[in-house]
């Protein structure tokens, strides 16, 4: 799939970018230890830098595993705040290389929703990284992506609603409908899989995932979740 | 920069990265200056032309191929 393999693109700069600095760093170290005398100011610092960085790739490795693993779907109450923080440490990075500003309007006071937090993980991630390749376009300076969170009553019950906003060029022109199509893509070499699979991971857990055109420019994307007591 | 050191400017998003890249230099016995954006490379603007200069090719903002 398209979203994993830029996904696995993503992920191998997250850990090369450490280990970059863990080979330069150790090899300051080796030379400094050649001299004469030492600088060991220099040494401690570069060593702290090291386990720093190892840590640094080790937490993307065990937030890969976490997000990857097959395990089996789970119900549990998730917060989807808390979601938001898990995901944002994965897309960020990648958005920021495209340029792209990262903002978030987080309601503290959100039901939780009963579900696989892992899968709506997934959910969010795809829409985050669907959010950036919409704008690969964009003039820079207008290279936004705002994620929402929000209550909303329906029917007497209480839904959590997250909303993912960018600011690539929307879908006017094209069949909102077939946007959750199967195979149906905007991306060059998109297999179109992402935003089907997504909906269908957020209809099993009751709640509904939708597009709307900005009133300016772009779409965002909302994930509506029922709340549980 | 007042001696004679070559200065090699280092242009990165990720301090890590920048950080090690500038003591691995000084271990060297290089002089290294760091900057974390293209803008702030170009605010910084001097007389003195850096020896070298390393530059990552995405950054926010000014990318390092528009610099």
């Amino acid at each position: 799939m398209t979203t994993l393999g830029e996904l696995t693109a993503s992920i191998a700069h997250e850990v090369n970018q450490p280990l970059a600095a863990i080979i330069a760093d150790a090899s300051a170290c080796l030379r400094w230890l050649a001299a004469e005398r030492p600088d060991l100011d220099s040494i401690r610092e570069a060593l702290d830098s090291v386990v720093k960085d190892a840590e640094r790739a080790a937490e993307v490795i065990v937030r890969i595993r976490a997000l990857l693993s097959y395990s089996p779907v789970t119900r549990e109450p998730c917060d989807l705040v808390d979601i938001v923080h898990d995901v944002l440490p994965l897309a960020g990075p990648e958005l920021r290389r495209r340029g792209i500003v990262l903002e978030t309007a987080l309601a503290p006071d959100l039901p939780r929703v009963i579900g696989d937090r892992i899968q709506l993980q997934q959910v969010l991630l795809n829409l985050l990284v669907n959010a950036g390749e919409a704008m690969r376009e964009t003039q820079p300076e207008r290279r936004r992506v705002v994620v929402r969170s929000s209550a909303e009553c329906r029917d007497g019950e209480v839904w959590a609603i997250l909303a993912v906003e960018d600011a690539g060029p929307g879908f006017r022109e094209l069949d909102e409908a077939r946007l959750f199509e199967a195979f149906y893509t905007t991306k060059p070499g998109g297999l179109g899989m992402g935003l089907s699979i997504s909906r269908s991971i957020v209809e099993r857990h009751g709640g509904q995932l939708w597009g709307t055109s900005n009133p300016g420019r772009g779409a965002t994307f909302h994930l509506a979740l029922p709340g549980t007591r | 920069m007042n001696s004679d050191k070559p200065v090699v400017f280092i242009v990165d998003d990720d301090r890590d990265v920048r950080d090690s890249l500038r003591r691995l230099l000084t271990s060297v016995g290089l002089a290294a200056e760091v900057f974390d954006t293209a803008q702030a490379f170009l605010a910084a603007r001097r007389a003195d032309v850096p020896s070298c200069l390393v530059l990552d090719v995405r950054l926010p903002g000014l990318s390092g191929l528009d610099l």
